[in-house]
């Protein structure tokens, strides 16, 4: 269901506590799943998470009314997390299609196991974005293609290949 | 793996694991910084008399019909507005990067639909066997297409602006309303890379995503024409579209052929020409399966509301139907969005109503 952020803006311009624990519950599930798939790391992902709510906070009045809050708010958090890297990797410049290979694998101590192997580690970045933002938060794909700064036809062709893949998952949960 | 299941494994890992971070923002100390807006230096449309041959021919076509209308002004003066096609250069390339990019998105999406076996399905509950059933999913791709530039002239808007992006020389923002009265403004910012033969290079901004896009002029046989390519982005070279314009006995026609995953998906003819001072758009649609569909398409104001009327005629080899088919943007309260609402009438049937897709919702 699309929310309507609109008259909650005002409020967090005047930093009204309620109004921004309504925003963060009703967004945080989508920051946290563009974040991890990113830093791949929970402990990281809370701290670019409150990194991403303060930008938010801090930039409000530069978002555009006209424009889906959400959408913004998923922007920033992207960029949060890219920027976290670009500095814990020394300025080596990440590309989205390959800065699987250049982010280091992390113990997950999480229950679900099976995720942190096949999502974290067999998907690309754009891959594990698209998928865990189209399938666990219901985000079109045109919105994902304006969060994630690409053409729909990129972010379709990805998921089309990620879900081809799903597939080939199963003798890997078998076997194991 | 299972879809579903791959799914239901996501969203739990996704709802077990997310934390609460809230108790650790301190509102009263984050500084809320000032947007201090940049005002947009707006440079009034310049015509550039510089123009091709192909543009200076609609530009001459534009003149004679101008100079027409102020003679039949001064004999008998009239409310009815001149209406023409595509005056200059730059409305020609706006045209045919924004319409392409319109199309390549619409088309992925029906691709996408196509791959998961969803269809859009035609959404009637008709059992006769009509002929226009089978076309009603590419007119709708073309009708998102073309709503935006055939409402009402007077909130079409071209504006050469000075480029804000330093890899480009040259901005165009189009602005216009569409059925529902919503302002839509578009974007392209381009290059001409030698202007002895014409040769463009740009982006073309639809909903803030970049679809580059390069044009070319050709002259084969004393007939020029530009053929744009406009691609899904600068890294997928797959999927794209090619737009040629051409100035044909007094029709601007563009012709479209969109290729998914680098194969053709589809082909299809836009011709632009005036008649009555009202301009009329032709399209032609063949589809793989031979038929071709003929439609005539010109947007009116009923009652203060617009809709989209037109006459179509359709051969499949075998058989020929023709009819027309009103066309109006309803709100749908179950989809929360405004739909497309196809009425269609064909000869010696009764009518049929459609419910369709407008900007992919």
């Amino acid at each position: 269901m699309k929310i309507d952020f609109g008259c909650y803006i005002e409020l967090l311009v005047q930093k009204n506590r309620e109004a921004f624990q309504y925003v963060y519950q009703e967004t945080k599930q989508s920051v946290f799943a563009i974040i991890i798939a990113v830093v791949k790391d929970k402990s990281l992902a809370e701290d670019v998470m409150q990194d991403t709510y303060i930008k938010m906070l801090s930039y409000i009045n530069y978002y555009d009314k006209n424009k889906n809050f959400k959408n913004w708010l998923l922007t920033i958090a992207k960029n949060c997390a890219i920027d976290y890297y670009r500095k814990r990797q020394h300025y080596v410049v990440i590309d989205t299609e390959e800065q699987e290979y250049l982010l280091p694998a992390t113990e997950d101590n999480n229950d679900n196991k099976l995720f942190a192997k096949q999502i974290l580690e067999k998907f690309s970045v754009s891959e594990r974005q698209i998928l865990l933002l189209h399938l666990t938060e219901g985000m079109k794909f045109k919105d994902i293609a304006s969060v994630l700064n690409m053409p729909l036809g990129t972010v379709l062709t990805n998921y089309n290949r990620a879900i081809k893949r799903v597939k080939n998952l199963k003798e890997v949960s078998i076997n194991e | 793996m299972n879809k579903n299941k791959f799914k239901n494994l996501c969203k739990d890992y996704i709802i077990d694991n997310t934390p609460d971070i809230s108790s650790r923002i301190d509102l009263n100390n984050i500084n809320i910084i000032e947007n201090k807006e940049k005002a947009i230096v707006k440079k009034p449309i310049k015509l550039k008399f510089s123009l091709p041959l192909i543009f200076k021919f609609s530009l001459a076509i534009l003149l004679v019909i101008s100079a027409s209308l102020l003679i039949y002004t001064l004999v008998k003066p009239s409310t009815t507005n001149l209406e023409v096609g595509f005056e200059t250069s730059e409305q020609v390339y706006t045209f045919s990067t924004l319409s392409a990019a319109k199309m390549l998105d619409i088309n992925m999406d029906l691709y996408e639909l196509n791959l998961s076996g969803k269809g859009s399905g035609n959404g009637n509950n008709n059992d006769d066997n009509i002929l226009i059933d089978a076309g009603l999913d590419d007119l709708n791709s073309h009708i998102n297409v073309l709503e935006d530039f055939m409402g009402d002239k007077s909130t079409i808007n071209y504006e050469n602006l000075i480029s804000d992006r330093l890899e480009y020389s040259y901005k165009i923002v189009f602005s216009a309303n569409d059925m529902i009265n919503a302002e839509k403004l578009y974007t392209i910012y381009y290059n001409i890379i030698n202007e002895e033969v014409l040769e463009l290079s740009g982006i073309a901004i639809l909903n803030d995503i970049e679809y580059p896009f390069n044009g070319k002029q050709e002259n084969i046989l004393e007939e020029q024409k530009i053929t744009f390519t406009i691609y899904s982005s600068p890294l997928d070279i797959d999927n794209y579209v090619t737009v040629t314009y051409k100035v044909e006995n007094e029709e601007q026609k563009f012709a479209y052929k969109v290729y998914v995953a680098s194969e053709l998906y589809t082909s299809s003819e836009i011709s632009l020409h005036t008649e009555n001072n009202k301009l009329i758009t032709k399209l032609k649609i063949q589809n793989s399966e031979g038929s071709t569909y003929d439609y005539t398409i010109k947007s009116e104001t009923v009652n203060e509301k617009s809709c989209i009327k037109i006459s179509y005629s359709i051969n499949n080899g075998a058989d020929n139907e023709i009819g027309n088919i009103e066309i109006e943007a309803e709100y749908d309260e179950v989809y929360c969005n405004y739909r497309y609402k196809y009425t269609v009438r064909t000869n010696g049937h009764n009518s049929y109503e459609y419910n369709k897709e407008r900007n992919g919702q």
